[in-house]
């Protein structure tokens, strides 16, 4: 079907007619163009999914909304980014005083304790804002009858709560790393070496604490018709799941806490955390009930893909 | 000649044993489409077939010759839609929301860019364009959906009630508004309530009762008829019986009579009265409103 340019409409879109004087050398002219069809390229679901993540980007930080939606995700950005650059500025300023000495900030195997907490509160925050609004307010409607699926959409949402809450985690790290190697004996490049031996465990902690808290959170945001209640569930959840397994005897065999171990998502992160770190297991869930720590990284994954399944069965009828 | 905006195949849509759409078959071409029916008479379910949201239970639909089924994507690139209720995120600007809608559509940034500025223009918010749609009037909200519906071009819109809720001077501004998509070269199809809003803005008339289509024509083979008033001033029973022997139904009080016909009542009228000498006063064609046959297809469908 073609589409022919319609001549100049004389209408402004009020009603008020449009002023249309004779042009000369002396004198403005004023001319309604009318409407302008795009003749340009269109960039079809690859696009529409590009545009998805960044406006959920854009939501869950609260940028180009107002102030008060910038408060919790920048207090919790703040509260992971300023102690670790902080201790780094502290090094080289303070006389004597070192990395090593500074706690869970010298190592990056502990500093994921630390960091991994205040990861889960971020996840809280941002998963509910990423899907729920678009159900309260009805703008799924305009998503569906745009060149969306179903999938296009809660990969983008899903995408974009992976690469913040990983970015979230990474960027102390970044600076702990960067300042660990700036202090290294043997010169900075060396650090870098050094410490970069690193990077594969931490990049592998990280992905297991981004989908073992962040699947979760994405679930109870599917049901759950109000962010601040969604967060409070999720929170409520995982924290059940750590009095849960506190309360479990150490070095049991009983089958019902064997069973029950799994269930402690909290926990899993750190169990896989000590398996590419190779450090000694500390007694989480699964090495309590003597269970081998890729349990954990398969129970993260079941879950990550459960979360999957449900999102699109329960997506699929709005698109 | 020209691609059908929409083709229908017996359509049918159901839910579990409720057949909402019911054996749909109809051609409708290139115009702006009024998709008239009583509350659950299936025009919503409609729409969200056209759009491609609901799969046919059976049967076929083709919009802009495009499969609703099989090529859903590419059909929705040419579709927008303006739903009934909600759709506009309270957070966010009407600039941004706008730039969003279209590159959801698949519009490159800085060309999104520009046409969310061109359309907020077109439907009279550009002032307005950095405030929150949480803070917009109702009137003001439907012109912003309106906008997200165009925002990407397309070659047709389907409007969802899109003068639900809006007072009287927020009607007008919205009837011209769509009135004027025509001119643009986007097609609409407009699902309302209102008869006489439907009437002043559309060509093609969809009627839909109990989940089938009982009128699918143009505006003006709808409303017109075949009935004219007659006025003679003498010879009133020979013209009524001349009348009814040549098939006319003729409904009379004094000199005046109603006669439908079912070939053309002026040819007929002259017959008769040059045949009786009788003197005319008056004759004048019986004009029907979009309501009167809407209402004259409902009797029938019931």
């Amino acid at each position: 079907m073609s589409r022919e340019l319609q001549p100049s409409a004389v209408t402004a879109p009020t009603g008020a007619t449009a002023i249309v004087s004779p042009p000369s050398s002396d004198e403005g002219t004023i001319y309604d163009l009318g409407y302008v069809p795009h003749e340009g390229p269109r960039l079809g679901r690859a696009g529409a999914i590009r545009a998805i993540f960044f406006d959920g980007s854009r939501r869950v930080l609260g940028l180009r909304r107002k102030a008060l939606s910038k408060v919790l995700p920048w207090a919790l950005i703040g509260a992971a980014v300023v102690p670790a650059a902080w201790v780094v500025a502290l090094t080289f300023v303070a006389a004597g005083f070192r990395l090593e000495d500074a706690g869970p900030f010298g190592d990056p195997a502990e500093f994921f304790e630390m960091i991994g907490l205040l990861a889960m509160f971020f996840v809280a925050l941002i998963a509910p804002a990423l899907l729920i609004p678009d159900r309260q307010h009805g703008v799924l409607a305009i998503y569906a009858s745009r060149p969306v699926r179903a999938s296009d959409y809660l990969f983008a949402r899903g995408a974009t709560l992976f690469v913040l809450t990983t970015l979230f985690m990474l960027v102390p790290h970044a600076i702990l790393y960067l300042g660990i190697s700036a202090l290294y004996v043997d010169g900075f490049p060396a650090g870098l070496v050094e410490h970069g031996k690193q990077i594969p465990a931490i990049l592998g902690t990280t992905a297991a604490y981004v989908l073992a808290y962040g699947a979760p959170a994405f679930l109870v945001a599917l049901f759950v018709r109000r962010a601040v209640i969604a967060t409070g569930v999720y929170v409520f959840a995982m924290f059940m799941t750590v009095s849960l397994i506190e309360a479990m005897p150490r070095a049991t065999d009983l089958l019902v806490f064997r069973l029950l171990a799994p269930l402690g998502l909290f926990w899993h992160p750190l169990t896989v955390r000590d398996w590419l770190f190779d450090r000694e297991p500390e007694q989480w869930a699964l090495d309590r009930v003597g269970l081998p720590p890729w349990v954990g990284a398969v129970t993260i994954l079941a879950v990550a893909v459960a979360t999957a399944v449900i999102a699109h069965r329960r997506y699929r009828r709005h698109f | 000649m020209a691609t059908p905006l929409i083709e229908l195949d017996g359509l049918t849509q159901a839910y579990g044993r409720l057949v909402v759409l019911e054996g749909l078959t109809a051609t409708i071409p290139q115009a702006s489409i009024g998709l008239v029916g009583a509350n659950g008479a299936g025009k919503s379910t409609l729409m969200k077939t056209l759009l491609g949201i609901l799969k046919p239970t059976a049967g076929t639909a083709r919009v802009l010759g495009l499969s609703v089924s099989d090529e859903t994507i590419a059909m929705r690139e040419r579709v927008g839609y303006m739903p009934e209720r909600g759709g506009l995120p309270p957070d966010q600007t009407a600039a941004d929301f706008m730039i969003y809608a279209a590159q959801l559509a698949g519009i490159p940034p800085r060309a999104a860019r520009q046409r969310a500025s061109d359309v907020l223009t077109l439907v009279g918010l550009h002032e307005e364009r950095f405030r929150h749609l949480g803070d917009f009037s109702t009137g003001m909200l439907q012109r912003a959906l309106l906008a997200q519906a165009i925002v990407h071009d397309p070659d047709l819109v389907l409007l969802d009630e899109p003068l639900a809720g809006l007072d009287p001077e927020g009607r007008d501004q919205m009837l011209r508004l769509i009135g004027r998509l025509r001119g643009f070269g986007i097609h609409t199809l407009v699902s309302s309530h209102v008869l006489t809003d439907i009437e002043s803005t559309c060509d093609w008339i969809v009627m839909i009762e109990g989940g089938r289509i009982v009128q699918n024509g143009s505006l003006e083979s709808i409303t017109s008829g075949n009935t004219v008033d007659v006025e003679v001033l003498d010879h009133a029973d020979a013209v009524e019986q001349l009348l009814r022997e040549r098939g006319a139904t003729v409904l009379r009080r004094d000199h005046l009579l109603e006669v439908t016909t079912t070939v053309d009542p002026y040819d007929l009228i002259n017959g008769v009265l040059a045949e009786t000498g009788a003197g005319l006063r008056l004759l004048k064609a019986r004009v029907r409103t979009l309501e009167d046959a809407y209402l004259g297809e409902g009797r029938i469908a019931s």
